[in-house]
């Protein structure tokens, strides 16, 4: 099956089988290392992307449901000055990542800011739970999140 | 290395009428809304499924939420997020909290409605809910109707109450490309509503509760218990007892009612741990709905 999507802002076929993994096509085949091979049942986090601005696991994503979508990875997020709020806050908070969970926590710290831009702390726990690793503690995180939202919203208001 | 079966052929209706045609004509595809309750657990970088797949997430008919003063209805493939996003005042409590306690935030916003309402789960998590909430479900198949005149084709469509869509044993009852297509909500002031879902290897638990006060009379209660051996457990005869009592419940009271809820869920074959802790969880509830509250929904 031709796979046409928008990924990280550009145009892009694949030839692949319909009930492929989405992660598996974006690591594989598009060489997107930034998708971590993880549970495969949803939980952990490892394979997190933005699929039409929605926070999703991709390993729970056939291919054929990613057809004319437009997909995030990390590798295009980075390029953004979001992922630039996000991981300075996170360095003022002395948060130090895993480069196993980096690119879905930061992923799913942008999901939420684009929500949330002053989040709860209900919301900000709840967000904290989308990736299950735990190289980081949950108060440096929690931490981290407020100061990539200060960021955030700092830009936001300077236009 | 593992043998590749032939790729599924995949339909991507975009419209209910071609979604039910589809359908009728391949009553053994399978339906996919989000995938989190068909596909979770799959090794490997190939899903394995066989046959046919119809996706319905093109169908924007089936991802309207429509309000008016009488209902709040969904349309199945509103993504469980979605709808906690409506908020805490429009979306019942009891609803609210199952929806926000179901898995990790991107579970919830690839999680539908009628995803979790159709799949065969050993405890339902929203089912009980729905069902203390007299809920009506739309069922909806590809119909041809023979008239003298004209060959109409069209789309079958009935609405029943939730509680009907799942036999004794807890299937789903469903007839062969039939789909679920809306889910209406009644609008209804609870003063109280409770969820509590008790995850363990082998025994879970999820209580749900609705009680109506006026004056301090209890008016309306509504109890339900899901269990893997029972599926939903609701015993009316125990509700009806309780209702046009005056709160706070004596203790002697409670402790009558905690017999008698004992006594029936011996009567079902659950386990002493099940009974004992639903016994506790409904005491709670009365205990809960016996504070005093100055006015609305707590
Ligand atoms: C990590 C993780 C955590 C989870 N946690 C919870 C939890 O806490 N509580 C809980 O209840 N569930 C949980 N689930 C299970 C699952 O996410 C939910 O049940 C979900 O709501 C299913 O919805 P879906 O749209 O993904 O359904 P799908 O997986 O697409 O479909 C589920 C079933 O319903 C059928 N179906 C779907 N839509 C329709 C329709 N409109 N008409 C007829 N048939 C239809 C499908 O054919 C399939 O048989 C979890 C899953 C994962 C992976």
């Amino acid at each position: 099956m031709n796979i046409i999507c928008n990924v990280n802002g550009k145009e892009v076929a694949v030839e692949t089988r319909p009930d492929k993994k989405l992660s598996a096509v974006l690591r594989d085949d598009l060489n997107l290392k930034g998708i971590r091979k993880g549970c495969g049942t949803g939980r952990c986090g490892s394979c997190l992307i933005l699929l039409d601005d929605q926070l999703v696991a991709s390993c729970l994503v056939p291919a054929f449901a990613a057809r004319h979508k437009s997909i995030v990875t990390i590798e295009g997020f980075s390029q953004t000055k979001e992922f630039s709020d996000i991981v300075t806050g996170f360095k003022e908070a002395g948060v130090h990542l895993c480069s196993y969970c980096a690119p879905a926590r930061v992923l799913s710290t942008a999901y939420m800011l684009r929500k949330h831009i002053m989040p709860t702390e209900e919301q900000i726990n709840d967000i904290i739970s989308s990736v299950q690793c735990r190289c980081s503690s949950f108060s440096h995180l929690k931490k981290g999140i407020i100061q990539a939202s200060i960021h955030f919203s700092r830009r936001k208001d300077n236009g | 290395m593992a043998k590749l079966n032939r790729p599924p052929v995949i339909y991507s209706p975009t419209t209910i009428q071609d979604l039910l045609k589809i359908y009728h004509l391949n009553p053994d595809a399978l339906i996919y809304a989000g995938g989190t309750g068909l596909l979770s657990g799959a090794e490997g970088d190939i899903l394995h499924i066989r046959g046919s797949v119809i996706n319905i997430a093109g169908v924007e008919e089936l991802k309207k939420i429509n309000r008016t003063d009488r209902y709040l209805e969904l349309g199945a493939s509103v993504p469980v997020s979605k709808v906690i996003d409506l908020g805490k005042s429009i979306v019942p409590e009891a609803l609210y909290i199952a929806l926000k306690q179901m898995g990790p935030p991107q579970i919830r916003n690839m999680a539908t409605i009628g995803g979790n309402i159709c799949r065969q789960a050993n405890t339902m998590d929203i089912f009980p809910i729905l069902h203390l909430h007299d809920c009506q479900v739309e069922l909806r198949r590809f119909r041809e109707y023979r008239s003298p005149r004209r060959f109409l084709k069209g789309s079958g469509s009935k609405w029943i109450p939730v509680s009907r869509l799942i036999d004794n044993d807890g299937k789903i009852i469903m007839e062969s490309g039939e789909i679920l297509t809306r889910i209406r909500i009644p609008n209804e002031n609870w003063t109280f509503e409770s969820y509590r879902k008790i995850d363990g290897p082998g025994s879970p638990l999820i209580f749900t509760a609705l009680a109506r006060l006026d004056k301090h009379i209890l008016t309306d209660i509504r109890l339900s218990y899901s269990t893997v051996r029972e599926k939903l457990i609701r015993n009316r005869d125990l509700e009806a007892e309780m209702i046009g009592r005056r709160v706070p419940f004596s203790g002697r009271d409670l402790t009558l009612l905690e017999g008698k809820l004992e006594a029936y869920f011996k009567g079902t074959g659950e386990s002493s741990f099940t009974t004992a802790r639903a016994s506790a969880l409904t005491i709670q509830f009365l205990e809960k709905i016996s504070e005093p509250v100055d006015e609305g929904r707590v």
